[in-house]
């Protein structure tokens, strides 16, 4: 094998197209992390300037290819979703090359152990994480790390919320990023000394110590035929929560079910964010505000921990879309079915315009004070809900990551009673009238599921965190169990997985850990 | 005032209060039109729509299937249409405070006002 040496002080660029090198090539580092996304970007910009030399491998380039997109097709069973294709991105800058750029934190209830949900609870606490999603805010170029109504009615004009009894329902914020990692980040990371950005550098395989507690080694090859070897100290997988478990179910030379996955539990617990149109609002008269549409922030009703708690339901929130529009887009799940993700997603935005142009039409009397309310709730951790891989394989030779997504009675019990709690309330305040969707009106029906149950394209909880290796794949430091150098980065560790979309909180997780391998990596230095 | 005196004097002044509002007769009940009104709602449904959770909700609930259970049911003692009008409301808005609702093809309705739609079911109420 053939050692590549750089001299980091000349400035030569440090973005290599593993293509390009010569077969069987070594490449060598401090810390390698595999992912180019949002967490492993955000990893490699902590790092930026640190006198550590940094590998970052990206499995496409900076521009989306076809063929590196195939090696995440895999199969679905269970309950309807997205083609696993294109329910993600493979190239620099990850998902977030089509993201919708929602971000808002988890709420503390998210984190504890609830005894009506089973599985739930983390072994960190949200006011761990806040010092990191201040900072995970300035990598999404988000405003600052404040998502109180107070606070935003301050900054925007016209924030009106509905008068509801604070006690029962919130107003949970969002901020919205426009930032696309791939773009934004891309000379940040080419240009920085330390970091050594590998595109068409895809990992096949993770290489274990004869003990298998620590790795040595990963595998990475291309569509050109190359396969080099990457040796590091420490190595965090950022590929995403499906690619993820599928890298170490893949793993299996050494450790036969997977490497950390001794106890079965890597692939497990797949969640997402349930996102479905659940009810309507009629609204008596006209409201003014602006604080549920789509602006500098965005608004969704939320339902306060003691309410979640007397209830014994999920963390869910509920958004409004003008009913005339709502009422002829078509669920994501029925538009989004395409393999390729650009025309998936030109299909979705084709039938929301559709849409439009059929709500003219009859945007009428009471109608133009109605809403649909679409879901965005926790899925119940669900060991039967997983990731596994099967005997197919992709063209670089990796077992092809299969989804069985199985939701639970909890999940729509949850979902039904979130609007029966805000129905009353809209009654209380005098505000209007609640209409729950078909599928929610039968009290002893908490199986059948519409056609139109969405998910947030959020893949989480396939290696779930827990200080108990017995029932998580890594510990409170996303370090996985067992294995002293290999540590998760991204939404697969979460073992909640919280109503807001996933990105802010991954990223704020990633900085956490990568503190973490920072001060492994100082204590090791200070005792050598 | 003797006791036999007193309640006399309040027999008949409940009598006073609740005949304008209610009376029954061997062949149909009448009743103040504004029972069968469900205010709230006529502002974003029509009278079909009324109507038709009305029936709906007689099915769901067969003890209050018949006009004289329903006016029973929401009777108020007093005799102008105003006040009885502000004291449903009263009434629904507790409803909705005490969870006192009920879904009516996936409507969550206070009891009353779906008791209200009911009655506006079973016939015109007269005027």
């Amino acid at each position: 094998m053939r050692p590549l040496f750089y001299n980091t002080t000349e400035g030569i660029a440090m973005h290599i197209d593993a293509r390009n090198l010569e077969d069987n090539t070594l490449i060598q580092g401090d810390v390698c992390i595999v992912g180019a996304g949002a967490a492993g970007i955000s990893i490699a910009l902590d790092w930026m300037n640190t006198g550590h030399k940094v590998i970052l491998l990206e499995s496409g380039g900076f521009e989306y290819d076809d063929k590196v997109q195939d090696l995440y097709k895999g199969k679905s069973t269970g309950q309807k979703y997205y083609p696993l294709r294109s329910s993600r991105l493979s190239y620099f800058g990850g998902t977030t090359g089509h993201w919708a750029g929602m971000c808002s934190p988890f709420d503390n209830i998210d984190f504890i152990k609830r005894d009506w949900v089973p599985n739930s609870g983390w072994p960190i606490t949200r006011k761990d994480l806040d010092p990191f999603y201040a900072r995970a805010n300035e990598k999404l170029k988000l405003g600052p790390y404040e998502y109180s109504l107070s606070y935003w009615q301050k900054e925007v004009p016209n924030l009106n919320p509905f008068p509801l009894d604070e006690t029962i329902i919130w107003h949970k914020m969002w901020q919205l990023s426009q930032a696309r990692f791939g773009a934004l980040y891309k000379d940040a990371i080419t240009q920085a000394k330390n970091i050594h950005l590998y595109t068409y550098a895809t990992v096949v395989n993770v290489i274990a110590n004869e003990q298998v507690s620590g790795i040595q080694e990963v595998t990475i090859k291309n569509h050109a035929g190359k396969s080099h070897a990457v040796r590091a100290k420490h190595f965090i997988l950022a590929g995403g929560a499906i690619q993820n478990a599928r890298i170490l179910l893949a793993s299996n030379s050494q450790a036969p079910r997977g490497l950390g996955n001794d106890n079965d539990i890597v692939g497990r617990y797949f969640m997402e964010h349930l996102e479905i149109n659940s009810a309507e609002l009629w609204l008596l008269k006209p409201f003014p505000t602006d604080l549920y549409g789509w602006g500098k922030v965005y608004c969704e009703l939320a339902i306060t921990e003691k309410a979640q708690t007397e209830n014994r339901i999920l963390n869910g929130t509920a958004g409004l879309s003008p009913l005339s529009w709502a009422r002829h887009a078509k669920p994501r799940i029925e538009t989004w079915t395409d393999e390729d993700p650009r025309k998936a997603g030109e299909n979705m935005f084709k039938s929301w315009d559709e849409a439009a142009k059929e709500a003219e039409k009859d945007n009428q009397g009471s109608i133009a004070r109605a809403f649909e309310f679409q879901t965005r709730i926790e899925q119940a951790p669900n060991p039967n809900s997983r990731i596994t891989i099967g005997p197919e394989k992709d063209e670089l030779g990796v077992p092809l990551a299969n989804l069985h997504w199985q939701l639970t009675e909890l999940d729509k019990r949850s979902i039904r009673k979130i609007y029966q709690l805000i129905g009353q309330q809209m009654g209380v305040a005098g505000l209007g009238r609640v209409k729950l969707k078909e599928f929610l009106c039968d009290e002893n029906d908490n199986t059948h599921w519409p056609e139109g149950t969405n998910g947030g394209w959020h893949h989480m909880g396939t290696t779930r965190m827990s200080d108990d290796q017995k029932k998580g794949v890594v510990n409170s430091n996303c370090q996985v169990h067992g294995i002293h150098n290999l540590y998760v980065a991204g939404a697969g560790c979460y073992a909640t997985s919280g109503a807001p979309n996933p990105t802010l909180t991954l990223v704020a997780l990633s900085l956490r850990l990568s503190d973490y391998v920072k001060m492994k990596v100082a204590h090791r230095e200070s005792s050598s | 005032m003797k006791r036999r005196n007193f309640l006399l004097v309040a027999a008949s002044s409940l009598v006073a209060v609740s005949i304008p509002t209610t009376y029954f007769y061997l062949g149909d009940v009448v009743y103040e039109d504004v029972l069968a009104q469900p205010q709230a709602l006529f502002l974003i449904w029509d009278s079909p729509m009324v109507v038709d959770i009305g029936n709906r909700y007689r099915f769901q609930v067969p003890s209050e299937k018949s006009k004289r259970s329903l006016v029973n049911l929401l009777s108020e003692p007093l005799s102008d249409s105003h006040a009885i009008a502000l004291s449903l409301e009263q009434k629904i808005k507790k409803d909705f405070e005490a969870g006192n609702t009920v879904t009516v093809d996936g409507w969550i309705l206070s009891i009353t006002e779906a008791r209200q739609c009911a009655l506006s079911s079973t016939t015109q109420p007269k005027g």
